[in-house]
């Protein structure tokens, strides 16, 4: 308040002085003969900048975001480095958009609600139409038929319909949160890349026993396949104690889907065709088989690729993944 | 849509044991008999056990995949202690029966079915029907089967990389160091094949010799190792050779302790800083390196920060950072511990509540005897539902 007023005063005392003095003087004050604005504040001389091609950077020396990143492919049961790979920064190294992502997962949601839910007007509830009792003389209200809203047993007024709660979104939009996704999880090291052809495999002495017949009961060879994979899981640390894993092959595997149905504690396993946004973004890694991760990116970029055939060489190219760097 | 051919096995391997180190061994020195090759279709049963062959091959299954008892995160769990620890080789020589008679079979299944004669169809006329339960004999309940004994240790699943991380930090600089100079020396010995394929995890021997190599780089980040490096060679090298002549013991020195930080401080002090200026810029030797430091510690240097590492010096500081604490109280007790210390400053391992500020004065115990006086619930609300009429007063249904 104080320095607002001490403002004022000083704004007051400028002003007095400049009414004080003759109109020629104060003409020559508030129009500066050499230029036509003059600030208040002391003026600083300008910067001299030279803006020439000399001191442009050189094009070498400018920092450019990597086109590529390294990606290492596993082993499956394993988990040995097998080689190095080379993807690219628009599949696996895109910046993390949250809302992007919410979108995605709203979308999904909404397309998978089922939508079913549905009861009874007054004019689907079956039943007699006739009056229930007469206009007057019952000293009682007056009563319609039976289906009426307001009786028990009556329709809904404004109930459930079946309808589509589907919504719409981009498919640009879509697919760049599908690529969001899996680069979410590969900058958290969360996305294991495994060789094609996944599968678990099994001890050659367990299936020896299978095939001679040493083990009959179903139950048997179950409850062996429930412990040998949570066995690769706890090696590897993939398990339950380590925020379950979701598995993603091209195909079903008959071994792997089946024990991971026996032990869903420890992670679970999808088809390529079964996988959304959300289900990237849930359990605690991706183990993935490579071709499955190709495709999958292939079928998530229309955004970078154009649907339109061109011949420009000149135009950018459609990202480069999997090329090798070790092997 | 293109197929894509699968990845090729693991270079370094020698044919015929090639089935026998896939990759899905199990820790079991009887792999061969477990997975079986073309050659050797031999699967344990009841009636026929192992013979010696399977076992003369111990030595060199036991060295492939870290077993159980591994030597390295065995000393890193113990930190400082200097406590001898038995080796990698020396458990599983322990484990595995010097008799091949003693040798079990990996996975026992259930007895088949026998049959009782049905009651009516006994010829025994003094047979009466058991009336209780007692004495009978028990069918059904195959459920936990596997988890009992019938698995044996040896026919668990062992992965590429070690069971428990390694988090000694020096024990983790002894690894990488030997990381690097076994990639380093396979590039000298013109293996380039090798170099990214899967090697012997080895004992303690392989670590003191690396330890005791000097290490030099040049200004370029060349490194130069002074010293003989055959030994590190062969060590690297999968040897069925090797195998046949380590049937017998092994010899006392492999059975000696394990290196405590102590010892490596020692070795530590001869080593000179230049070691850590060691390129990692060509991809292949950081592979290698990588690849290694993950079989031996268990650290698996993630794929996006691959491309920062331009030398040892980055890749043992991003290896050796120790872990994030799980929860706020860890990491307070771990190194906050000067919060721990304060007077006037009390730190709670869970939210603080009513019941836990009734019992630090004692007077909790005259309230449950007052609740159960009333029969009333001494912890929670007893499944009282909340108050419905309020909700309802206020307009809700």
């Amino acid at each position: 308040m104080a320095s607002k007023g001490v403002r004022g005063l000083n704004e007051a005392m400028r002003s007095l002085s400049l009414s004080s003095q003759t109109c020629r003087e104060a003409a020559s004050h508030r129009i500066p003969s050499s230029t036509f604005t003059r600030s208040m504040a002391t003026e600083a001389p300008l910067p001299t900048i030279e803006t020439t091609a000399d001191t442009t950077p050189a094009a070498g020396s400018l920092w450019r975001p990597a086109t590529t990143v390294p990606l290492t492919i596993f082993n499956f049961p394993s988990f040995e480095p097998q080689r190095l790979e080379s993807w690219s920064s628009k599949h696996l190294n895109l910046p993390l958009r949250r809302d992007i992502l919410h979108h995605a997962v709203v979308y999904e949601g909404d397309n998978t609600r089922q939508g079913t839910a549905s009861s009874k007007t007054r004019y689907e509830v079956a039943g007699s139409h006739r009056k229930m009792a007469p206009q007057k003389g019952t000293g009682r209200a007056r009563v319609g038929d039976r289906q009426s809203p307001i009786r028990r047993g009556g329709g809904k007024t404004f109930g459930p319909k079946p309808r589509d709660f589907g919504t719409k979104i981009t498919r640009k939009m879509y697919d760049l949160a599908w690529r969001t996704a899996l680069s979410y999880r590969y900058r958290r090291g969360e996305l294991v890349v495994c060789q094609d052809g996944m599968e678990l495999p099994l001890p050659d002495a367990f299936e020896a026993m299978v095939a001679r017949g040493d083990l009959p009961q179903d139950e048997l060879r179950r409850s062996f396949k429930a412990k040998w994979l949570t066995q690769v899981l706890e090696t590897n640390q993939w398990g339950r104690a380590n925020g379950r894993s979701t598995f993603i092959t091209g195909d079903r595997r008959q071994n792997l889907f089946e024990a991971l149905d026996l032990v869903p504690k420890q992670g679970r396993a999808l088809g390529l065709g079964m996988v959304d946004v959300k289900d990237l973004l849930e359990t605690g890694r991706i183990i993935i088989e490579r071709s499955a991760l190709k495709e999958m990116l292939k079928q998530h970029q229309s955004d970078l690729v154009s649907s339109v055939f061109v011949t420009n060489a000149a135009l950018p190219r459609r990202p480069q993944s999997g090329q090798i760097l070790v092997e | 849509m293109r197929r894509i051919s699968r990845l090729r096995r693991p270079s370094g391997l020698p044919v015929p044991a090639a089935a026998s180190r896939s990759s899905i061994a199990p820790q079991c020195p009887q792999a061969t008999a477990l997975f079986s090759s073309s050659s050797q279709t031999t699967i344990p049963s009841s009636s026929r056990r192992p013979t010696s062959t399977t076992l003369r091959q111990l030595p060199t299954l036991g060295r492939f995949y870290s077993s159980e008892k591994d030597p390295i995160p065995q000393s890193l769990s113990e930190g400082t202690t200097s406590e001898p620890i038995p080796t990698a080789d020396e458990a599983n020589w322990e484990d595995v029966p010097a008799d091949p008679s003693q040798l079990q079979q990996i996975y026992v299944p259930p007895p088949k079915y026998t049959y009782a004669t049905r009651p009516d169809e006994v010829s025994d006329p003094s047979y009466t029907p058991a009336a209780t339960f007692d004495g009978l004999e028990t069918v059904g309940g195959l459920g936990n089967w596997w988890d009992q004994q019938h698995w044996s240790k040896v026919g668990n699943f062992m992965g590429f990389k070690p069971r428990t991380k390694v988090t000694n930090p020096l024990l983790l600089e002894a690894s990488v160091r030997r990381a690097v100079v076994e990639a380093f020396a396979l590039r000298q010995a013109g293996r380039e094949d090798d170099l990214t394929g899967v090697w012997p995890v080895g004992g303690q021997e392989e670590l003191q010799r690396t330890m005791e190599l000097d290490v030099q780089c040049a200004e370029d980040g060349v490194p130069s190792i002074n010293g003989d490096i055959s030994a590190i060679v062969d060590g690297l090298q999968w040897n069925d050779e090797v195998a046949t002549e380590a049937s017998a013991p092994p010899s006392p020195a492999v059975k000696g302790s394990v290196f405590s930080s102590e010892d490596i401080l020692k070795f530590k002090e001869a080593w000179t800083g230049r070691w850590k200026y060691t390129s990692l810029v060509d991809p292949r030797f950081r592979f290698a390196v990588t690849k290694r430091i993950f079989q031996l510690t268990g650290h698996l240097v993630p794929d996006h920060q691959l491309s920062g590492i331009a030398d040892v010096q980055t890749l043992l500081h991003l290896v050796q950072k120790p872990p994030k604490p799980n929860t706020l109280t860890e990491e307070i007790q771990k190194r906050r511990q000067d919060l721990v210390q304060l007077p006037n400053v009390s730190i709670a391992t869970k939210r603080v509540t009513r019941g836990d500020k009734e019992k630090a004065l004692g007077r909790f115990k005259l309230i449950e005897e007052e609740l159960k006086k009333r029969d009333l619930p001494v912890q929670g609300h007893g499944g009282a539902r909340k108050n419905r009429e309020m909700q309802i007063l206020q307009g809700g249904m």
